[in-house]
């Protein structure tokens, strides 16, 4: 009936008499597992430029690219520009956040807000986002704002919808107990509807991360104004295909760095789900 | 048996209908009920008959489209801390841990930390959850949810307990346990309790009145006044004469209703 009972029943012998390292181990075992099928793609790729078939102009060899990363690091061009496009992705995703959840939980209590919103939630959610590039610039300048917002406008309708469904599905029955144990109705949207559709706004957050990044570095592509995506497009215009490769190497980095910071978040912000519910 | 004086709670001609999808269903029809302060009445019958739509009504989350409630001579206007609710399904919050959820309502209420951590160990040990405190529901089983569902309502001290099912997903020891302690608190602080439950035994055992529902549209009709000296120890109440006579004659209407619900 105790915990205790549970924890001391048999244990099957380990090497690893330490809880740390045996978590160690799991999590580099789980890193090298994540990492096997990459290092064949990479290995394809060196084999098919060292095999002579493609000319470098085309696809320079993995060497040539990691070569180019060391020398565009040297001269400054590699940091700059990646913070510059994680900054714009990330302030741009939490202010979508921000308001995607108040306007979501709005929809879901208020039948005033729904009215208000689902005809623009329909509108906006379908629309080709980077088509309101040239109006951003020229509202809100070549530089990061105008990136920012772009992205927030793009990511807030899957937070709008994510939220507002998980609202609508907290059972009544937490409502009522809540009510039963002298939750006031304003006290109701912090106390139940909030943590009861955390898990669902936690998915819709899955969702927006790659699309605030996508976001960020289409706008700069099309746009200008720096960043991987800026920087991309001028090595392209210069024919430096290795630069071209260093920077998407980089953009697919930061998609996996960001997802992988956000699971660990997950477990942080709703440790009631189990593993295997993230 | 129903005392004199104005009942603290009166259920006259209560009706409910639900609407959904075009059609519509009658879950009560004509419910009439006094329930006397400090007393305790459980609710038999069928599946589906609305008990749980009368308590839902009782608790104020869903109003009667015909008749009246009255509770100390009131109407109903909503949810309130002087009815404790335990859900059939335990509506246990799973974002909280158990301490978490047994605190809730006297967070709510603003009683000071000291007073609460005690209150809430006093009902984790009431409940035989020591060890558990820090658990989410989601790790606990049924039996064990539906015990921190009940920890939870009491807690807040409420004078009329609601209560669907409350030990519906208990073990027959756990359970007896379970209703031990129900007796006991009832016995000590003059509670109010309506219980609805589908186990003839413990309707008998715990109630001072037993009524029994007919299949939907939910009727009362059949109202047993139960008395039994419960100051007698469990093992000699319910081998007693009195008790098993009382037992059959609640099983025979129930099996009634029920023969007629399946037909
Ligand atoms: N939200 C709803 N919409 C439509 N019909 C409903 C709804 N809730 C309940 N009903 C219907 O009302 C009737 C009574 O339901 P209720 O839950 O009160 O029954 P019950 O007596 O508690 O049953 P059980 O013993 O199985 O818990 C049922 O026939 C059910 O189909
Ligand atoms: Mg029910």
């Amino acid at each position: 009936m105790t915990p205790q009972a549970v924890k001391s029943a048999p244990m099957p012998p380990s090497p690893w008499r330490n809880g740390i390292s045996q978590a160690m181990c799991e999590a580099l075992v789980r890193i090298l597992r994540f990492l096997l099928p990459l290092a064949l793609v990479v290995a394809g790729w060196a084999m098919l430029s060292a095999s002579g078939l493609v000319r470098p102009i085309f696809l320079p060899s993995p060497l040539e690219v990691a070569r180019q990363l060391a020398v565009l690091q040297e001269e400054g061009e590699i940091l700059g520009p990646l913070w510059t496009s994680i900054y714009r992705a990330f302030a741009g995703l939490v202010l979508a956040v921000v308001v995607g959840v108040l306007a979501g939980l709005a929809m879901a209590r208020s039948r005033l807000a729904y009215w208000g919103l689902d005809p623009l939630v329909a509108l906006g959610f379908p629309a080709p986002k980077i088509a309101f590039m040239p109006i951003f610039i020229l509202w809100f300048g070549i530089e990061d704002l105008s990136k920012i917002l772009l992205v927030a406008f793009t990511c807030v309708f899957p937070l709008i919808v994510a939220t507002w469904q998980g609202a609508i599905a907290v059972p009544r029955n937490f409502i009522w107990s809540a009510r039963a144990m002298g939750t006031s109705e304003p006290q109701l949207l912090r106390k139940v509807i909030f943590p009861g559709t955390l898990v669902t706004i936690m998915s819709g957050i899955r969702v927006a991360v790659p699309v605030a990044l996508i976001t960020a570095f289409t706008a700069e592509m099309v746009a200008g104004g720096g960043g991987l995506g800026g920087q991309l497009m001028y090595a392209q215009r210069m024919l430096q295909t290795p630069t071209v490769f260093v920077y998407i190497v980089l953009m697919l980095l930061t998609g996996v760095v960001f997802d992988q910071v956000l699971l660990a978040l997950r477990h942080r912000l709703v440790p009631w789900l189990a593993e295997d519910e993230l | 048996m129903q005392g004199v004086k104005a009942p603290l709670i009166r259920i006259a001609g209560v009706s409910k209908h639900y609407r959904s999808r075009g059609s519509r269903v009658t879950a009560l029809a004509q419910v009439d009920l006094d329930i006397a302060r400090g007393e305790f009445v459980s609710i038999v019958g069928p599946s589906g008959c609305g008990k749980s739509t009368l308590l839902y009504i009782l608790g104020g989350f869903l109003r009667a489209d015909e008749g009246a409630i009255e509770i100390r001579g009131r109407g109903i206007e909503g949810p309130g801390i002087d009815r404790g609710v335990v859900f059939q399904e335990y509506a246990l919050f799973p974002w909280l841990t158990v301490e978490q959820n047994i605190a809730y309502g006297l967070v709510n209420a603003g009683m000071e930390r000291r007073q609460r951590d005690e209150t809430v160990r006093h009902y984790v040990s009431l409940i035989g959850l020591q060890g558990f405190e820090q658990r989410y529901p989601r790790e606990l089983s049924g039996g064990m949810r539906q015990r921190v569902a009940i920890a939870r309502t009491l807690a807040c001290e409420p004078d009329i307990l609601l209560l669907d099912e409350p030990l519906g997903a208990l073990d027959a020891l756990t359970r007896e346990t379970m209703q031990d302690e129900l007796l006991r608190l009832w016995q000590g602080t003059g509670k109010t309790v309506l219980m609805v439950t589908h186990d003839v035994n413990e309707a008998v055992f715990l109630s001072q009145r037993v009524v029994v529902m007919s299949k939907r549209p939910g009727r009362i009709v059949d109202n047993f006044a139960i008395d039994l000296d419960r100051s007698r120890p469990r093992e000699e109440l319910m081998v007693s004469d009195a008790y098993n006579e009382m037992r059959n004659r609640v099983w025979l209407a129930v099996r009634r209703e029920a023969m007629a619900a399946a037909a």
